[in-house]
């Protein structure tokens, strides 16, 4: 595929501008190579097309290779109707901007803008659910049920909230029970233990605070160095937190991809930063530290 | 390769997401599709995720009423008729529990699909069930 690369690279700031969003399209196609999506049909040509991209940066830069993956990821989405997760239309949103953004005079300060606002829409919806529309997130319940029946959250929970595999065992039946019949059943009642409880509060408000921050940050007009190293910062933390105990690692990636798109091209700490997350993530994944470091420990 | 405009390129993903977003909030709120799904950013926000949901089916007559078994090939089509209960997804749903039932011993009337969510009690986290949907389909003899 022949490719004028639309972002001239002859000059200082041109490879310093081609850099900042090689970053990013390359985080991206990282992560759909770590975390396949699509079905049998699907997967195979997005995998081929990730490998593509990541070895050849003619296809990398190219607007229809993009646009090929924003289609391939939309029909994933339409296909899995209504079961697939939040990152997989955020990924078909974010090929068709970086798809955009390659066909405009500058694709780095579009695809920054398209991003930052995808982002910010990101965490609004986010903050809605959480603050507004759930029953039961903000008195704490959401995190409390979560971390006892959500067999992704037991190892961080047992840890955390000082459980025995028996009584976590105990508690998760009584949360799993079908109550479909009409009252009166019998009332078995089950001490939630005082740890998880905290746990959950403190998890609720960690996550009200920076759902909130990332929102107003991301969404704040402007582009102040401030209010840039602000955003960077809080999705980072975000990233290095919530993942090291939601192991919903697509998703991580696809926001430190985004974010890494964001940077200026003198910002190279700050794109350090978001590969040494992205690694991070990784190691979250393929070692389960709650399990193998900290439970046999605690027992 | 042609240009496009920076407005274009900039605001047409967002656009999207609003859209999608926008149409996950109306199904959430008119068809009971669980928040976790549909593209509007729910997920870890709310109990009600399709994982805490469950259907039961039932065949009639009027004699009496047997729970059907959902099998294992019906996995997924389970998990898409509880995520979005509408009564033409249950109908299909339908469809496909009666070409998987092969006990033709008894002549049933109708067949009812329901899908139920959890609520939990604030402080004892006491699960109770909550009919989400209830579609009931009159058998053709």
């Amino acid at each position: 595929m022949r490719t004028e690369p639309l972002i001239p690279t002859g000059t200082r700031a041109g490879i310093g501008a081609s850099l900042a969003i090689d970053l990013g399209l390359r985080l991206t196609l990282l992560d759909l190579l770590l975390r396949p999506v699509g079905n049998w049909a699907l997967r195979p040509v997005i995998l081929g097309l990730a490998v593509i991209g990541l070895l050849r940066s003619g296809w990398l830069r190219h607007p229809l290779f993009w646009l090929a993956l924003a289609g391939l990821t939309a029909i994933r989405c339409v296909l899995a109707w209504p079961l697939a997760d939040n990152h997989a239309y955020l990924l078909s949103y974010w090929c068709l901007a970086v798809a955009l953004a390659l066909m405009t005079r500058d694709a780095s300060r579009n695809l920054a803008v398209s991003g930052r606002v995808l982002i910010a829409l990101v965490f609004v919806f986010a903050c809605l659910w959480k603050f507004a529309l759930s029953e039961n997130y903000v008195g704490s319940s959401f995190f409390q049920v979560t971390f006892l029946t959500d067999p992704r959250f037991e190892g961080f929970a047992r840890v955390a909230g000082g459980l025995d595999v028996a009584t976590y065992d105990e508690l998760r039946s009584h949360l799993e029970q079908h109550r479909d019949t009409p009252p009166p059943w019998d009332e078995e009642s089950v001490e939630i233990p005082a740890r998880i409880v905290s746990l959950a509060v403190a998890a609720t408000l960690w996550n009200l605070f920076i759902n909130a921050a990332l929102a107003v940050s991301f969404a704040w007009p402007g582009s102040g160095r401030r209010l840039t190293s602000l955003r960077h910062l809080l999705l980072l933390v975000y990233c290095a937190i919530t993942y090291a105990v939601a192991t919903v690692d697509g998703f991580g990636w696809l926001l430190l991809a985004m974010g890494a798109s964001l940077c200026a091209p003198q910002m190279r700490r700050t794109r350090l930063a978001y590969m040494t997350v992205f690694v991070m993530v990784l190691f979250y994944r393929e070692i389960p530290w709650a399990d193998e470091l900290f439970l046999p420990l605690f027992g | 390769m042609k240009t496009l405009p920076d407005g274009f390129a900039r605001w047409l993903p967002p656009i999207l997401l609003l859209l999608v977003a926008g149409n996950q909030l109306w199904l959430a709120h008119s068809d009971a599709l669980s928040p976790w799904s549909g593209g509007g950013f729910g997920m870890f926000s709310t109990t009600d995720s399709p994982a805490h949901r469950h259907v039961h089916a039932f065949l009639e007559n009027e004699g009496s009423r047997r729970e059907l078994f959902i099998p294992r090939e019906l996995y997924e089509a389970n998990r898409r008729a509880a995520t979005l209960p509408t009564r033409e997804r249950l109908a299909g749903f339908a469809d496909q529990l009666l070409s998987s039932e092969t006990d033709d011993r008894v002549r049933w009337d109708a067949l009812e699909i329901q899908v139920w969510g959890v609520e939990y009690e604030a402080d004892s986290l006491l699960p109770v069930g909550v009919l989400l949907a209830q579609e009931r389909f009159e058998l053709a003899h």
